[in-house]
């Protein structure tokens, strides 16, 4: 018995040990890893045919709804909107896979199809598939209902879901441009508050004109706009309702009030004011409408824009011989200078990402629009410059600049214009006649 | 236990003599080796042979004689069939066996004539330029047995990676992937190493690079040009993808 057992344990400490011996003498599995660092950067092709719909109510806004598609994704300068007239496949069901050899062909990296469905006289359905052609699989499906009047804005929220499911950020498509709308000559210049989708497509008035206005700027519930005045004879600073048109003076002030803009949570408004030749900061609580200044510095303190997280403030101030951009805590302490390059800088605006700084910056007769860091204002880069470039504002997702450009002489025109973060895609906004001073509202609800 | 040390020790002994005898028998003398004796040479001092030299001037031409051109026949004469007519014979003569000094001497002699015949012989030529001023990507006729796999892959995803320059951060957006391949290059399977990374990561743009590293390997396969005499080094790749600047 014993020596059977001493027979087992040999035996098995001998294949244990082939086992081992053999196992280390054995190549491992062979991997070649290669870093891959470079890339290219063209706009992604996509298809988008017109939405399929079965109602001869529906037929016009089936090939309009997808055109504002193209347009939303095209105009973003990420995507190149494939020739509806170069599809191969035409699908007739949106709830059957395309034929993705089909759509290799034609180079689409991505599909669109959609379709509208009518419930009622007064209600749409609309869906969509965002397919990934060399992945053969879907990427996203989303369903809206809606009124047929409301069907611009299912549109651009469909654009918003493709961006995003594509980028991985936030679209800006369903948002509005609240702007001043400009006529007559430099001398004789009427201005009055507009709104418009980003696309340019509704524009409205949402002042008279019988006064100057200036520096509209949106609330984060996108259903308020602040601005400044001269209605009363002194410019100051007023709030307006743009649903219901009610309007309202913040404050009665004896003194100039300036660049009024709201807080990232709408609670407080902050601006500037000047009393005796010194501009400052101050900041109101919107409730309470107590006021508190921010800057005491016997300079011209202007501009200021928060950080979305509230917690800082960035203004330009002339305190240490040309207007250059500080930052400051939202109390008013810790002032730091943020820019120190040749020229003059003005109009800071903190990007909704938190990471970059839009300004308008003066140097050698020119106005240039661009960005910076906003933790050291390393990194600065010029996007535009023209012989009168100004007022940049962010898209809600912070990658696009809006800002408004004027032409020379005294019929030179102003127009709005937008650029990317790389100082690529530069376009101009459609408007019915000049335009300038453009705030971009955050994302429709 | 009371056996188990004895037949231990027998079979470890069995081991170790059978080994030793099939070591043994396996083993086979070295053959005798013809010793021939050589004189040492200082290479250097017979040699011309030295690094990079300039290419010297050309020398001036002076009053350079016209080229005379003879006039030659474009037929041959009637009747005579160059190919068919038989070369003289030279008389079969049995060549004499040389000794090895002779064999020397007349071996000297002919380097020496060389040498006196073109003193440059072993001068290093110099081309137009006289260092490499362009990168060649690859060598061979790239028929998939030449091709080098790493320039291949990133020469390759060039044409398919995007990368989105606005995003935030996005030259720190890492996505590392394990890709199987086939032998014909098709993607077998794909696995993203640091998913998990990206997906607890803040910044959803990491995720949108991640897909864009799928869509761009999708798009790129087959990888047909790989060499498939090599299949065992590239039938398990590991991409990290990191865009730089320059993308």
């Amino acid at each position: 018995m014993l020596f059977r057992r001493s027979i087992s344990v040999y035996i098995l400490s001998l294949v244990i040990g082939l086992f081992m011996s053999v196992s280390m003498s054995m190549p491992a599995q062979a991997q070649l890893e290669v870093d891959i660092t470079r890339g290219h950067t063209n706009p992604t092709p996509i298809a988008i045919p017109d939405f399929l719909n079965a109602h001869p109510e529906t037929a016009q806004i089936s090939k309009d709804m997808a055109k504002v598609i193209r347009d939303d994704l095209e105009r973003s300068g990420l995507f190149a909107v494939l020739d509806p007239a170069s599809y191969i496949e035409k699908q007739t069901d949106i709830n059957y896979q395309p034929k993705f050899a089909d759509w290799r062909l034609i180079k689409a990296k991505a599909l669109v199809s959609g379709r509208i469905v009518r419930e009622s006289e007064n209600r749409l359905r609309v869906e969509f598939r965002l397919w990934d052609i060399y992945g053969g699989e879907q990427l996203d499906g989303l369903r809206f209902a809606t009124t047929p009047d409301n069907w611009r804005r299912i549109a651009h929220k469909v654009s918003d879901s493709i961006y995003k499911r594509l980028t991985g950020e936030s679209g800006y498509f369903d948002s509005r441009i609240v702007y001043i709308s400009e006529s007559g000559n430099k001398v004789n210049r009427k201005k009055r508050l507009a709104i418009m989708d980003q696309d340019g497509a509704n524009p409205q008035f949402l002042l008279g004109g019988a006064d100057l206005v200036l520096t509209p700027r949106f609330s984060p519930s996108t259903q308020t706009v602040t601005y400044l005045s001269w209605e009363t004879g002194r410019s100051q600073v007023y709030l307006l309702d743009i649903e219901t048109g009610r309007r309202e003076i913040l404050g009665n002030f004896p003194n100039l009030t300036m660049a009024p803009r709201f807080s990232p949570n709408g609670t407080k408004l902050i601006f500037s004011m000047s009393k005796g030749g010194n501009s400052d900061i101050y900041v109101m609580d919107l409730k309470s409408r107590s006021t508190q200044r921010l800057t005491t510095d016997p300079s011209i303190d202007t501009s200021p824009s928060f950080s979305p997280d509230g917690r800082k403030i960035v203004f330009n101030s002339d305190r240490g011989g040309s207007p250059q951009l500080y930052t400051m805590n939202a109390n008013g302490s810790n002032v730091k200078r943020l820019s120190f390059g040749d020229g003059r800088y003005t109009t800071p605006v903190w990007s909704p990402r938190g990471d970059l700084i839009a300004f308008t910056k003066s140097l050698n007769g020119q106005f240039h629009i661009g960005v910076m860091g906003a933790a050291d204002g390393k990194g600065e880069r010029i996007l535009d410059s023209s012989y009168m470039n100004e007022g940049p504002t962010w898209a809600p997702n912070g990658r696009v600049i809006l800002f408004s450009r004027e032409g020379r002489g005294a019929n030179g025109r102003s127009s709005i214009w937008s650029i990317d973060l790389n100082g690529q895609n530069l376009l101009k906004v459609p408007t019915s006649g000049a335009a300038s001073d453009p705030a971009w509202s955050p994302l429709l609800p | 236990m009371k056996f188990g040390l004895p037949i231990s020790l027998v079979m470890h002994l069995g081991f170790i003599f059978g080994g030793l005898l099939i070591w043994n028998t396996s083993m086979s003398p070295l053959r005798d080796v013809e010793i021939i004796p050589l004189d040492l040479v200082t290479v250097s001092d017979i040699t011309n042979v030295k690094p990079t030299q300039k290419k010297p001037d050309p020398e001036p031409v002076e009053d350079e004689p016209e080229i005379e051109t003879a006039e030659v026949p474009t037929e041959s004469p009637e009747g005579e069939l160059l190919a068919d007519e038989p070369p003289d014979e030279e008389p079969n003569v049995e060549p004499e066996p040389q000794s090895m000094d002779d064999f020397l001497d007349s071996f000297s002699k002919s380097v020496d004539q060389a040498r006196k015949d073109n003193p440059d012989a072993n001068r290093q030529a110099v081309l137009g330029s006289e260092i490499a001023d362009r990168t060649v990507q690859g060598v061979g006729n790239q028929d998939g047995n030449t091709v080098d796999p790493i320039q291949y892959l990133q020469a390759t995803m060039m044409n398919c990676y995007k990368v989105d320059t606005g995003a935030k951060d996005y030259q720190s957006l890492r996505v590392e992937v394990r890709v199987n391949l086939s032998r014909d290059g098709d993607i077998k399977d794909l696995k993203v190493l640091n998913e998990m990374q990206i997906l607890a990561s803040s910044n959803n743009s990491w995720r949108a690079a991640r897909d864009n590293v799928i869509f761009a390997l999708n798009e790129c396969a087959p990888y047909d040009k790989l060499p498939k005499t090599a299949y065992n080094t590239w039938k398990t790749l590991i991409l990290n993808f990191q865009p730089t600047d320059e993308s």
